[in-house]
């Protein structure tokens, strides 16, 4: 049972992974906490289901909402957080903007959408399953982790070796001088933004599918999820944030197993709680939160 | 005129740091502004290169009005500046630095380029070019902050106290390299503390005092100036 357990961990923690690399990625660049993205991430599959009702298919309706997701991100970002730089609000003003944005897109959503819980399409579920003795691996675990691998490798990629990427790292270290450096810093942030949306959106669409549910408020507890495991796996490093996610995912799920499923969302918390005792600046971090 | 500053002001609340500022810098040529702790220098830097809002005024590079305009486009313009205080990026390896100084420049050619002549200002740079720039020292951060704005070749090059808190064995290699770079044709507009070093080096000179100029011309002229030597070079 227990590689069972460690096998339905990885998947969802990879999930939780891509989530939490928006968490990571906003805070690398303005040192924000960045508390609307869960919000963001339930805006993600709750539009999926609205493009399906536009028949615009589901692979359709993921792409897009891919791309709507990212643009709230940037929205957000725009409207809210970019005004208060301007005027070189501190830090908790910014801190408490999120979390503004982030009720009034859940309430917009309930008010659109209604609150009610909507079936989702498992959509990259292919039927298949793999026995490997006393446990099954099924294909769309499989799918799980090789989306959200793949998406990790491209977004690490462009971090590291890309110029956009390098204007991200340099900005992350001195904005002035990045500025100096003739580098738009306003722009390279909107990018940062739209990754971090975009891929809590391929979140969305996978945890969705996972559940084969949506609904407005359901980025509460994932963003939590996801937000833990940025933290223990370090704000700002992208690596880190991939482990976090899979230790918590694989946490989880042993929890279901051995100690039942009511007991499954405090993991998290606790992971959080430990992580900022013991170690503020997460596994691979350098940057210590608690001086955010 | 490369680069024109007519009648600026810039004030932080209510401080007046920038009282009508006029100054002017020609093509080729190498000017310094020299002036206590304290008397706008580095404002000055700042309003021209739009990191600093001008309340009122003008600043004019190439014939264009760029008064406040953002940082980044002017820069994209064609001025560098090598801020007070260096600014590298730390945890970034100084090849990194310097690339980053070559934002602006797409072909791989140019860049390699750019990292050559770097090089060839600095040897030690190349030595160090694996190393982050947070482990160098003030000295070498320095010759990295030059580099980095020399790996686009601007049009003009501002530099605000390149010698502050170096050794003086450190300022002259720097200073050493500033007149080769400005030999070689670049225009460069100094600012300085070091009264002496910026005088015997540049070609023109400007006094700044409590956001005002009160003096100003050719470098050899100022050296001279009983008021010059009394207030900066030391009797
Ligand atoms: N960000 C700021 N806010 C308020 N006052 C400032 C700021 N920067 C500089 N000043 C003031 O403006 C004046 C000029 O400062 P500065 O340009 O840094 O001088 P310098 O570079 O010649 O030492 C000083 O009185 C300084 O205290
Ligand atoms: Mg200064």
């Amino acid at each position: 049972m227990l590689l069972q357990y460690i096998a339905n961990g990885i998947a969802i923690g990879m999930a939780y992974a891509i989530v939490a690399l928006g968490y990571s990625i906003v805070f690398g660049i303005l040192r924000l906490l960045n508390f609307s993205h869960a919000a963001v991430y339930a805006f993600s599959a709750n539009m999926i289901l609205v493009f399906m009702g536009w028949h615009f298919g589901i692979w359709g309706a993921v792409a897009v909402s891919i791309v709507a997701t990212g643009l709230l991100a940037v929205c957000v970002n725009q409207f809210a957080l970019k005004p208060l730089r301007k005027k070189n609000s501190d830090k908790v003003a910014n801190l408490i903007t999120t979390v503004g944005a982030s009720y009034i897109i859940q309430n917009l959503m309930v008010m659109y959408l209604g609150s009610e819980r909507k079936t989702f399409p498992f959509f990259y579920d292919f039927g298949v399953s793999i026995d490997i003795g006393f446990y099954t691996i099924t294909s769309a675990q499989i799918s799980m982790f090789v989306i959200a691998g793949l998406l990790l490798v491209f977004l690490t990629l462009i971090i590291r070796k890309t110029k956009v990427g390098l204007a991200m790292r340099g900005i992350e270290q001195n904005p002035l001088a990045a500025n100096l450096m003739g580098i738009n810093v306003e722009w390279i942030i909107a990018i940062a933004f739209f990754m971090g949306g975009a891929s809590a959106a391929v979140g969305g669409a996978l945890i969705g599918g996972y559940y084969q549910l949506a609904y407005p408020s359901m980025g509460v507890m994932v963003g939590n999820k996801a937000f833990a495991s940025a933290v223990l796996g370090g704000l700002g490093v992208l690596h880190g944030a991939a482990i976090g996610g899979l230790i918590v995912g694989v946490l989880e799920c042993l929890i279901i197993g051995y100690l039942g499923a009511s007991y499954r969302d405090g993991i998290a918390f606790v992971l959080l709680i430990i992580t900022l005792i013991i170690k503020p600046a997460g596994l691979f971090g350098k940057k210590n939160i608690t001086k955010v | 005129m490369l680069l024109e500053i007519k009648d600026l002001n810039t004030r932080y609340g209510p401080i007046h740091a920038l009282k009508g500022v006029n100054l002017s810098v020609n093509e080729g040529e190498m000017v310094t502004l020299i002036g206590n702790n304290g008397a706008g220098k580095t404002t000055l830097l700042n309003t021209l290169t739009g990191l600093v809002h001008a309340a009122s005024g003008s600043v004019i590079f190439e014939g264009r009005d760029i008064t406040n305009k953002p940082a980044h486009q002017i820069m994209r313009g064609g001025i560098n500046m090598v801020p007070e205080g260096r600014q590298v990026f730390p945890s970034l390896t100084v090849e990194e630095n310097l690339r980053l100084g070559a934002y602006l420049i797409d072909k791989p050619r140019e860049i390699e380029r750019g990292y050559e002549s770097v090089y060839d200002l600095f040897p030690r740079l190349r030595e160090r070019r694996r190393q982050n720039a947070g482990t160098l020292s003030g000295g070498e951060q320095q010759m990295l902050a030059i580099g980095r704005a020399m790996m686009r070749t601007p049009k003009v090059l501002l530099l605000d106290e390149p010698s502050l808190g170096l050794a003086p064995n450190l300022i002259m290699n720097i200073f050493e390299v500033l007149e080769r770079i400005h030999r070689d044709g670049m225009t460069i507009l100094l600012i300085e503390q070091n009264a002496n070093l910026a005088l015997d080096a540049a070609d023109r000179g400007y006094v700044l005092e409590t956001g005002r100029i009160v003096l100003e011309g050719k470098c050899s002229d100022l050296k001279r100036d009983p008021a010059v030597k009394k207030a900066y070079l030391g009797g």
